[in-house]
């Protein structure tokens, strides 16, 4: 299959600003540099989502901090890769950062911006040394810096590393990060695009999206040639589970469940597929019955799926859904800030009730109040992160109902009462 | 003057170089934190103070900032922290069976440290190599897949410092 994404990987010194050049790299650079106005057409043209996640389109969003006026603007690139399932901007800053660093110089001659921040999550300890070499690299041979290729134009970047937080990845508790503060979110609007980093209008775009820049760049409309109509380009897509090669896979949007997990070489032993989570963390988890659906985000949608981060957990039949659930939530209860009532305590009253699901305390006449709570914890919740926390085990109810219940174990003390 | 008191005025020197180096850029209180920690290897009430003072901010900031970060220590460890990723990729791969090991093997509970003050283990959530999981890191170094009866070759490589 062609790759777009990761036709460098592995085959260049990733730090190496002359080895991505001579491999093609920093070409759109170029041309970025030499016309400017050009960039946002293109970019526009190629229809572009944003692949953190939310799919906005990228044309559009650095349309609106062009059009802002501002003494100082600001290009953020959100490595904080944290959605538990999710590796694919791990493997394209170790393998191939200059492509990611292309694309925030780029954004920045398109919206005015001459610095960029690249955040960068503190469990990828071995990744910061990579990229802080890679920007002095391209600082030395000329691709960044004070006066880029030669021209008069300026573009910086710098690492600011997080420090274990999931909910930086959430773009404003991100810019708190930066600013030094906790990683709380902030009130919207304003968007970062008006009022960003340090108050000043700020394009915040994930590392994959900063990747594939550079390919827009050069393909424009073409990009739709790739991927679906709505979803144009190829996408990273993490799998990982009960497979026989977990990993980090390219293929276009739209690309189906039972595609990507045949890349990944089946599951693992030829066990029977349990259930497959879609989309991330946070991402409703489906039957086998899934496998068709492309993975693209309408279609997704449609299918009670989520493309999200572009993950998918395959589980076989061996898997215990009510501990993966209560896997699940701990993880959201754990990382609940803690601002609003309904993400603090509904997330670990989720929690404490799957555990005594799991030890044999509560039982199947449970499983409505904590449907209910689910619900109610993830209506009421302030921000996303309190929404997501339930989802999985909501969308287990939903489709397992009856394997959930079979996985409970035995009640304690209901050996006796048949006795 | 005692080792541990020159080790002390040392470690205070460097801190308050890091201050120096950082006391005007705006924003840069978690870098701070971040270097205090490489020194003293945690942040006291102290140490906190002492970057409260170094940059002009109430310690109440500090003290807010240094208790939501994950990966901030807020009491000594051992010289090798080894965390174990507990994120479901890992979890349903036997993540839990390897904590064990590591128990085991360590004669530890997660959150404490070995009495020769060499190990810790800490849980943490997604490490971002569901490819080799279970994964744990150690240091500044990821490595899996890690099985529960790959522990005890794991842990005498790390012992004898080559690659693991």
């Amino acid at each position: 299959m062609e790759q777009l994404l990761l036709k460098r990987a592995g085959k260049v010194n990733p730090v190496s600003s002359l080895d991505y050049a001579a491999a093609g790299g920093y070409e759109m650079l170029k041309k970025a540099v030499a016309d400017p106005e050009c960039i946002i057409p293109l970019v526009t043209a190629s229809g572009l989502r944003g692949r953190g996640g939310a799919g906005f389109p990228t044309g559009q969003k650095w349309q609106m901090v062009k059009a802002e006026a501002a003494d100082q603007k600001y290009i953020v690139c959100n490595a904080d890769e944290g959605e538990p399932g999710t590796n694919k901007d791990r493997v394209l800053l170790c393998k191939d950062p200059h492509a990611v660093l292309e694309g925030m110089a780029i954004a920045g001659l398109a919206v005015g911006a001459d610095h960029g921040v690249l955040y960068i999550r503190a469990e990828y300890p071995y990744v910061h040394t990579i990229l802080r070499k890679a920007i002095a690299d391209a600082e030395a041979h000329g691709f960044l810096g004070e006066k880029i290729l030669g021209s008069g134009k300026k573009f910086t970047a710098e690492v600011r590393t997080g420090q274990g937080a999931y909910i930086c990845g959430e773009e404003t508790a991100l810019l708190e990060s930066i600013e030094g503060r906790r990683g709380e979110t902030r009130m919207k609007p304003p968007y970062p695009t008006s009022a960003g980093l340090w108050g000043k209008p700020t394009v915040i775009n994930n590392v994959e999206t900063m990747a594939s820049v550079p390919i827009v760049m050069e393909l424009g409309e073409n990009y739709r040639k790739y991927g679906t109509e709505k979803c144009p380009g190829t996408k990273l897509f993490t799998v990982s589970g009960h497979v026989e090669r977990p990993g980090v896979y390219e293929a276009p949007l739209g690309t189906t469940i039972g595609e990507l997990l045949a890349m990944a070489g089946g599951m693992k032993n030829q066990a029977t597929l349990k259930a497959v989570q879609t989309g991330g963390c946070s991402g409703p988890i489906v039957g086998p019955d899934k496998l068709n659906v492309p993975m693209a985000i309408e279609e997704c949608a449609a299918a009670g799926c989520s493309l999200g981060t572009g993950d998918l957990m395959f589980v076989d039949e061996s898997t215990n859904l009510v501990d993966l659930c209560q896997n699940i939530v701990e993880f959201y209860a754990g990382e609940s800030c803690g601002k609003c009532v309904p993400c603090r305590l509904g997330l670990h009253k989720l929690d404490q009730m799957l555990k005594d699901m799991l030890n044999g305390k509560l039982g199947e006449e449970s499983i409505d109040e904590l449907s209910a709570l689910a619900d109610h914890t993830s209506r009421c919740a302030l921000c996303p992160l309190g929404a997501a926390g339930p989802a999985p085990l909501q969308s287990v109810l939903r489709n397992f109902r009856a394997d959930f219940i079979a996985d409970l174990p035995v009640k304690s003390g209901e050996e006796y009462c048949h006795g | 003057m005692s080792d541990w008191t020159s080790d002390m005025e040392l470690k205070a020197e460097k801190l308050a170089d890091v201050i120096d180096q950082y006391k005007e850029i705006p924003g840069t209180l978690i870098t701070v934190l971040q270097e205090a920690q490489r020194i003293y290897g945690w942040l006291s009430l102290d140490v906190m103070r002492s970057v409260a003072d170094g940059l002009d901010l109430p310690l109440s900031q500090v003290a807010g900032v240094a208790s939501f970060y994950s990966f901030f220590n807020h009491q000594p460890y051992g010289e090798c922290i080894i965390r174990m990723c507990k994120s479901a990729p890992c979890h349903v791969n036997g993540a839990q069976e390897t904590l064990e090991a590591f128990e085991r093997e360590l004669g530890i509970e997660v959150g404490g440290t070995t009495a020769d003050g060499k190990y810790s283990l800490l849980l943490c959530d997604c490490l971002g190599v569901c490819d080799k999981s279970p994964a744990v890191l150690v240091g500044d170094r990821v490595y899996g897949p890690v099985t529960a009866d790959e522990v005890p070759a794991f842990l005498k490589r790390l012992e004898e410092g080559g690659d693991v």
